[in-house]
């Protein structure tokens, strides 16, 4: 009985092996999405795949052919991130789309080079991925401009003292964070004063919070990988009874701030990439109404800059004419004055994307209203 | 000087927290020698079940911490149940393996039916609310969870000085096989010890999850390691010791960053250099009793 059992288990688990199946060939054109599904980052990239899939539903076919959408997670988890990156390679993706986070798309960047298949990002905004690499491309704004923006900002407004949050293990957060001091060290008068680290596991941040307060900031600047951490910073530091404004970068554009945050969220600021208030195109109507319908609730940021990626994509592999992985990364390096959702795309000879960041205000209700959009 | 009574009051909340978790790792050890790796998931589940009870059955909040003591603590014996109780004649490895199962099942579980995002712990204002004591502004949970605590301590210490099943357990703790042989009936009692120790770990995670209220299917994982240090740090296997190291470990987790705040990024580590240390020097922990060998 127990050597039944035991040469029993011992097939299931050897056949467990061989749950690595070969995809059938045929008519459909896979497509990977590299997104952290499980772990830290898990609502980011339920955020991303939402706009992916949307414009799947909308735009299903190019080239005569279905398009499918390879799922890959990368459990938020850097090692994980590059084992994803590589099942996708494996289950033979022509390109693929993703991530949230930049430092999970570094994770994977290296295999999707190495592999030689394009990679386009909605929303990861650390200017290294594209700096030696010549398989990804990204369809918004990079930090260098964001975090130079935000200091401008902070000049304008007549913060003297910033106090800044960082996650130190996040290679967007902290970049952000560099630049943002860069920016702010070439104004005078305008200083740093004290600059706290933490991880994204981190829940407790009174610690951090009670030395910033003690040097008495103007305000404090929080550089997160994922919302929720900014929306921990920001309840505790109200509770802690700071009253002063606090201002953040785009992975604050998340319904999960007022989520855990609540009413504390009142004034809060954030870059961004898209806001309704924006110029909208042809296709912003299609998305919004396609958006609430599928999913009930008003679009993020992020949904809208996914759901562009996608249509970025799908054009580049029309024009290309084929799934020859060269001519679509050539063809999306390319992509000039392509019109989305979010707006117009055009990508520089970095293959990064010049757009406008979007200055945005949270209400105590959670709802946030535009306050002005600044140029490149 | 506000500042240090601010950073000291977080210190005494979060090293009651830890107490509350450690109690229950400790527990367990002392009873049937197991380190239990899948208390952090019990911690984790609890705080599922108080999310669901009170936005899926609009339970008041009362009445859905009450049930979820008492579905924790079952959840804790029915683990003991299927994980550990058929490896009771097994070497103690085979229930430390199975117990890292348990804890990679229970995690793997609540991403598969609760889903990877992160959902957000009710709050309840007579422990959110903050006060304003000379200057030092802290939740109301900093008062209470302490409280609490201490409070389950006192009854817990009552439980196992005074009553009849608190000396079954210290004799199972003392010499399993003469346990038995005097006609204690070892299954009543280990199930009533995971039941108490899950049912701890349950109280600790409502108040953690009041405290910091982002829930996911990870956010068992470092607390329990580190509670697990805490019971080490305190004598593994008993309770006081359990409650005096995880208010250790609180104070000078906080109290390090506090003085260092450069440092804040290593936080986490503070705790392991801590268990490392502990072992080296003094192995046995704070209260912990030389363990002799009977050759």
């Amino acid at each position: 009985m127990k050597r039944t059992l035991a040469v029993f288990l011992a097939l299931v688990l050897t056949l467990s092996l061989f749950t690595a199946v070969a995809s059938a060939e045929g008519d459909t054109i896979k497509i990977g999405v590299f997104e952290p599904i499980t772990g830290s980052y898990a609502g980011g990239g339920a955020m991303e795949l939402e706009g992916f899939q949307l414009a799947n539903e909308l735009y299903p076919e190019v080239l005569g052919k279905k398009i499918e959408l390879v799922v890959s997670d990368s459990k938020s988890d850097k090692v994980e991130a590059s084992m994803a990156a590589q099942s996708l390679v494996d289950k033979g993706v022509v390109a693929v789309l993703g991530s949230y986070s930049s430092g999970l798309c570094l994770a994977g960047a290296d295999v999707f080079a190495s592999a030689q298949i394009p990679a386009l990002a909605a929303t990861a905004t650390n200017p290294m991925l594209t700096m030696d690499n010549d398989w990804y491309a990204r369809i918004c704004f990079i930090d260098p401009f964001q975090g130079t923006m935000l200091a401008r900002y902070a000049v304008d407004a007549g913060y003297k003292n910033v106090a800044i949050i960082q996650e130190i293990e996040s290679e967007y957060a902290v970049g952000l964070v560099n630049y943002f001091e860069q920016e702010l060290a070439t104004h005078e008068g305008f200083t740093v004063t004290s600059k706290g680290n933490f991880v994204n596991t981190d829940q407790d941040f009174t610690t951090l919070l009670t030395d910033a307060m003690s040097k008495n900031p103007d305000v404090i600047f929080t550089s997160v990988g994922y919302a929720p951490s900014a929306a921990l910073i920001i309840k505790q530091a109200r509770e802690l009874g700071f009253t002063g404004p606090i201002f953040g970068g785009d992975t604050l554009d998340a319904p999960e701030l007022f989520q855990i945050a609540g009413d504390k969220v009142d004034g809060v600021i954030f870059t961004t990439f898209y806001d309704a208030a924006q110029p909208a195109t042809e296709l912003t109507s299609q998305f919004l109404d396609a958006y609430r319908a599928k999913y009930g609730k008003e679009p993020s940021a992020t949904n809208v800059m996914c759901f562009d990626a996608y249509l970025t994509l799908r054009a580049a592999i029309e024009t290309a004419g084929s799934t020859d992985s060269a001519a679509i990364r050539d063809a999306i390096f390319a992509t000039k004055g392509f019109v989305g959702a979010a707006g117009t795309i055009t990508l520089d000879e970095n293959h990064n994307a010049v757009r406008p960041v979007v200055f945005k205000k949270v209400k105590g209700d959670g709802t946030s209203e535009f306050v002005k959009m600044i140029e490149p | 000087m506000g500042v240090f009574l601010q950073q000291l009051a977080n210190a005494l909340c979060v090293g009651s927290l830890y107490a509350l978790l450690a109690i229950g790792y400790t527990m367990v050890y002392g009873v049937l020698r197991l380190i239990n790796f899948a208390h952090g998931e019990i911690f984790m589940m609890a705080m599922y079940i108080v999310f669901y009870g009170i936005s899926l059955f609009y339970l008041p909040w009362y009445a859905g911490f009450l049930l979820t003591i008492i579905i924790t603590a079952m959840l804790g014996v029915l683990s003991e149940r299927l994980a550990y109780r058929p490896l009771r004649d097994a070497p103690r490895i085979s229930v430390l393996i199975s117990a890292i199962g348990v804890s990679y099942f229970l995690q793997n579980l609540a991403t598969v039916v609760f889903g990877g995002r992160p959902l957000t712990f009710p709050q309840v204002a007579l422990f959110t609310d903050v006060v304003d004591i000379g200057g030092v502004k802290i939740q109301q949970l900093g008062i209470l969870v302490p409280l609490i605590a201490a409070v389950l301590l006192v009854l817990l210490m009552f439980l196992i000085k005074k009553t009849r099943t608190g000396l079954a357990m210290r004799a199972v703790a003392r010499n399993y096989d003469a346990a038995r042989l005097m006609g204690i009936d070892l299954n009543r009692t280990i199930a009533i010890t995971f039941f108490i120790g899950s049912a701890m770990a349950s109280v600790g995670a409502i108040m953690w999850g009041l405290k910091y209220p982002q829930i996911s299917p990870t956010v068992g994982s470092m607390p329990g390691i580190k509670c697990f240090i805490a019971a080490v740090l305190g004598g593994i296997g008993n309770t006081t010791g359990a409650v005096l190291g995880g208010l250790m470990l609180g104070f000078v987790e906080i109290m390090l960053v506090a003085t260092f705040p450069q440092l804040s990024g290593y936080r986490d580590a503070f705790a392991f250099v801590l268990l490392i240390v502990v072992l080296l020097v003094k192995p046995t922990g704070l209260l912990g009793e030389k363990a002799t060998e009977k050759v």
